[in-house]
């Protein structure tokens, strides 16, 4: 019900940890960063991302706390644990394995 | 890696259960923030501020369906949704307290019924003895080549067994039931006592509440150790709970004995339903006087039951391994007595089933948790129709919530949680209803025999009561909650939208249907066994019942020898055959229906057992001359006991019709011979031919039984019948002073009526009383139906006023209209009855063995159940049909 209807299955969980590995943030910049750093190619709607939020948060991967943001009003801001760290990394390794091996299939020269 | 997730898990979860409102403002701030962003955002993207609220939500699928997802993902919801979900469902239930009320009854009175049975089974069958670790215990038994198997051996056969078979067994025990006369201060009472080996307690682990209990060092010599330790209750009913008890000096049978020691009090004996009242060393058995002194030292007098306890480490298999090379070597010392036969040992729990190895006890059982089960179901099948029909009237408030973001899950696991609610509220009811039910048939005595059935309320029962209440919830629940879940939004805006779809009235139909066809099962038992009480009742039992009144005499219990006993019977007859009114009196080993009969291998002169058959057991009597005159027990062929049959003529029997038959077939009986198997004294000559009859119960089937007289073998334990015209109550108080006055202080048991006894011990009263427990579950049943069915006629006529309306405005005759409202019903009833009569066909024949006279698909039987649930349904029907024709089409019409 969470997942992204306009991304790959887990796809998301990966960019989010990704993001907030640069530093924390909160759900409203976390949201202009996805638009900004994947272009118009990643369409991230609004209503998956809190819930993927949460998700992490439970799995103990980021840790919130509340804190001025620039506007001045309190905002909800989310950084990485050492186990987000490391979730990272695996979910990299695995991505990196399986976009390599689509583009090895789709590259195959048609005989 | 485990640990270090769950020590960030943990507080979040807990914060998320018991600070549900911080985390809930967290949430509502959080989604705000944001949605201010995006509102600013658009704004300046130059639309109207309220242009860009709305587009704000839109891009957040908004905000309260945002909320639900983020719970949902923080995991612990399904916590907080059961909390919040079982407050809401007590919040329903107590705004419809009528609906709340039946509901709970009829549930109380389902779960309780099955409760109060299961309690009863529970203790017969299930629940292991209350002493050291219970499952090691065996029972053991003799069994022959042909399978038939006796649950005793002799003396010698124990001690050989107790020391070979000792690589299985840790230790072994034996026991022999007995009832003796207790005298204390002059005065007697019939006591039932264990007579034990001396390791019957410490094998079983039980430590005394007072004194002492026997010790391993006695019990082996005859007559060495004269002691006697009291069973708890007795100890309370009889010696008001005295501790000065220890030490006192009394007489069993006439013989001193002092009291050592008070069992403990959830001790009953090494037998689970029967409340022992005394344990008395084993040696001590002669005391009873009928005993000849080499009992525990001959092989061919098996009469010892076999308890042993296996070794912890030790498989049943390998201590069925032991006991082979055990029966082997006793082959090997006595080929004549113990060839061929096998040693087998049983799980002490599944040795319940009383002598004779019949499954009547568990065929019962099953048979009425089989009925009280369907009676449950029924319950159930009742209340889903109920939580069905409000779930429909509550569509609007299901539709609000689907469209308020509420998920097809969650409103199903609400839903669910409400019918398990209610069905939890309904097992508490229902366990405390089962509690105080089973109290009433939990010390029954059988002719003075004390039974111990008390349904013990432990965890096997609760967890029955618990799981039967899980499933009814989860069947009244279930088909709501799939049905509600298919929910339509568009019913919010709708006027009017209480209507049952279609898929929901063919259910409601199908589970009326279901519940018609079990009736119809229910009432079919019923029937039958109704069918069998009246059969049973005019039975030709072989002799005359009535005016008969008899009373248990033992002059052992005194201490009277087999010459005073004799003379002590003559006295006696004598005395109370000079009472006004008695026609006729005479002695028996036992009478008819009796709970302890005579039986015996016998052997036939010129016949020779091959080795490994054994000989035939057959019932018997020891009786006085008059017996067949009392009881009016015609003799067919030959004569009947005579006054020259004594002590010194030849010793001759009066055997029944069936064993002429077994015995002698197509020759004439009278003058053949025949002996108790392996018995030194001289032959016994058939000397008549008596009617058969009923023996021990009334459903048996002909059985061969014979009678000898008294006077040539003597036993002490005997039955005075006497046959006369006066009053029951008259008559008892006159023999009970004749016998005070002949023999003072001796006890007279199981004093009632010949009719009485046919009732408590016959059968007759347990075939009542299943009768009528039948009839009561039938009569649930069928109401339960016909509630159903009423319900499902009338909400659909209901449903179809206006239709009828504008049928009738159009000028549709009232016949028509009639059977538009009784079709429903009539469809239901003619599919239930179809099920219920081929259900009943297969499930029936399982209790024929109960039956008297009538075969479990008696067509009598099955037409006049039908007859009657028709008749019955249609009598029900008749208020929707009528309201039905009553129809004004003018104001239906006018209501538009």
């Amino acid at each position: 019900m969470s997942k992204p209807s306009d991304l790959v299955q887990g796809t998301l969980d990966l960019l989010l940890l990704k993001i907030l590995a640069l530093e924390p943030l909160h759900g409203w910049a976390i949201s202009q960063r996805l638009k900004q750093v994947s272009g118009d190619v990643l369409q991230v709607s609004d209503g998956s991302l809190y819930p993927a939020l949460h998700k992490l948060e439970q799995e103990g991967w980021i840790t919130a706390e509340w804190k001025p943001s620039e506007n001045n009003r309190r905002a909800k801001f989310y950084s990485l644990t050492r186990l987000g760290r490391r979730q990272l990394g695996k979910e990299s390794a695995n991505w990196n394995r399986l976009s390599s091996a689509i583009a090895h299939v789709i590259n195959l020269e048609e005989a | 890696m485990k640990l270090e997730q769950w020590l960030y898990k943990l507080p979040l979860r807990i914060r998320s259960l018991f600070r549900r409102s911080q985390v809930e403002n967290d949430l509502a701030e959080e989604l705000q923030y944001h949605f201010d962003r995006q509102v600013e955002v658009f704004t300046e993207q130059g639309m109207s501020p309220q242009e860009a609220r709305l587009a704000a939500i839109r891009r957040m699928s908004g905000l309260e369906q945002q909320k639900e997802r983020c719970r949902e993902a923080r995991g612990v919801s399904w916590i907080e949704d059961l909390v919040a979900d079982v407050h809401y469902a007590l919040r329903i239930f107590r705004k419809a307290p009528g609906f709340t009320t039946v509901a709970i009854l009829s549930l109380a009175l389902g779960v309780g019924c099955n409760t109060a049975i299961f309690g009863l089974v529970n203790t017969i069958l299930l629940r292991p003895l209350p002493v050291d670790h219970p499952e090691q215990l065996v029972t053991l038994s003799l069994q022959e080549k042909s399978g038939t198997s006796t649950p005793v051996f002799s003396y010698p056969d124990y001690r050989d067994i107790r020391d070979q078979a000792a690589a299985a067994f840790s230790d072994v025990l034996a026991y022999r039931v007995g009832l003796d006369g207790l005298s204390v201060n002059g005065k007697a009472d019939r006591i039932m006592v264990h007579y034990v080996t001396g390791n019957y307690f410490t094998l079983l682990g039980v430590k005394p509440v007072l004194g002492r209990l026997i010790l391993p060092s006695e019990g082996e010599a005859p007559d060495g150790d004269p002691v006697l330790v009291l069973g708890y209750s007795y100890w309370r009913t009889h010696f008001g709970g005295d501790s000065n008890v220890i030490g006192k000096r009394v007489l069993i049978d006439g013989h001193p004995f002092t009291i050592v020691g008070v069992a403990p009090q959830h001790f009953r004996s090494v037998q689970a339903v029967i409340d022992v009242q005394g344990y008395l060393p084993l040696g001590m058995l002669l005391v009873e006087g009928n005993y000849p002194r080499e009992v525990l030292n001959s092989r061919s007098m098996r009469m010892f039951s076999l308890v042993g306890r296996l070794r912890p480490e030790v498989t049943p298999n390998q201590a069925q391994s032991v006991l082979r090379i055990v029966a082997k070597h006793l082959a090997e010392i006595s080929p004549n007595l113990l060839g061929g036969m096998s040693i087998v040992a049983q799980p002490e729990v599944r040795s319940r089933i009383p002598l004779g190895g019949s499954q009547r006890l568990v065929v019962v059982s099953a048979l009425f948790l089989g009925m009280t089960g369907l009676v449950l179901v029924m319950t159930c099948v009742n209340l889903a129709n109920l939580f069905l029909v409000r779930g429909t009237a509550r569509g609007k408030e299901i539709a609000m919530r689907a469209a308020l973001g509420c998920s097809r899950n969650r409103l199903m696991r609400q839903l669910l949680t409400e019918s398990m609610v209610m069905a939890l509220l309904g097992a508490a009811a229902g366990i405390v209803l089962g509690a105080l039910t089973s109290r009433a048939f939990s010390t029954p005595k059988v002719q003075g025999i004390p039974i111990h059935l008390e349904a013990h309320f432990d965890w096997r029962t609760f967890g029955y009561a618990l799981v039967a209440s899980a499933l009814t919830g989860l069947m009244l629940g279930l088909f709501p909650a799939l049905h509600a879940s298919r929910v339509d939004l568009g019913m919010v805006s709708r006027e009017g939208g209480t209507r049952l779809s279609v898929a929901g009235r063919r259910l409601r139909g199908a589970l009326v249907g279901v519940q018609v066809a079990g009736s119809f099962l229910l009432l079919v038992v019923a029937g039958l066994l109704t069918h069998s009480l009246k059969n049973a009742e005019q039975l030709d039992l072989g002799f005359d019942a009535h005016n008969v009144t008899s009373f248990g005499i033992d002059p052992n219990y005194l201490g009277y020898e087999a010459t005073g006993g004799g003379q002590l019977f003559q006295e006696i007859l004598r005395r109370v055959r000079a009472l006004p009114g008695v026609e006729s009196a005479s002695l028996g080993c036992c009478g008819p229906m009796s709970t302890a009969p005579l039986f015996a291998p016998i052997s036939i002169e010129g016949y020779s057992v091959r080795p490994g058959e054994a000989n035939q057991t057959v019932f018997f009597n020891q009786v006085s001359r008059d017996f067949f005159e009392t009881l009016h027990i015609p003799i067919l062929r030959g004569r009947g006991f005579q006054q020259s049959d004594d002590r010194n003529s030849p010793r001759v029997a009066i055997i029944n019709q069936t064993m002429a038959e077994r015995f002698w077939p197509g020759r004439d009986p009278i003058g053949r011979k025949f002996q108790f198997a392996g018995d030194s004294r001289p032959w016994m000559q058939v000397a008549g031919v008596a009617k058969d009859g009923k023996y021990l119960a009334i459903s048996e089937a002909p059985q061969p039984y014979f009678y000898v007289p008294l006077t040539q073998n003597y036993g002490s334990s005997e039955v005075l019948l006497v046959r006369s015209q006066a009053a029951a109550e008259t008559v008892i108080k006159e023999v009970r002073n004749e016998i005070g006055a002949v023999a003072p202080g001796l006890p007279v048991v199981g004093v009632q009526t010949m009719l009485q006894r046919m009732d408590e011990s016959g059968g007759l009263g347990s075939l009542r009383m299943s009768a009528a427990l039948a009839a009561a579950l039938g009569a649930l049943g069928l109401s339960l139906a016909l509630i159903g069915l009423y319900g499902v006629v009338s909400y659909t006529a209901g449903q179809r006023t206006k239709e009828i309306g504008i049928r009738m405005a159009l000028g549709a005759p009232v016949r028509s209209i009639r059977w538009l409202v009784l079709s429903q019903g009539v469809m239901v009833l003619s599919i239930g009855l179809a099920s219920g009569i081929v259900c009943s066909l297969i499930a029936t024949p399982v209790i024929s063995r109960f039956l008297v006279g009538i075969t479990p698909t008696d067509p009598k039987t099955y037409s006049e159940v039908s007859i009657a649930l028709v008749a019955v349904t249609l009598a029900a029907l008749y208020i929707p049909v009528r309201r039905a024709t009553r129809v004004n089409p003018m104001m239906t019409l006018r209501q538009e």
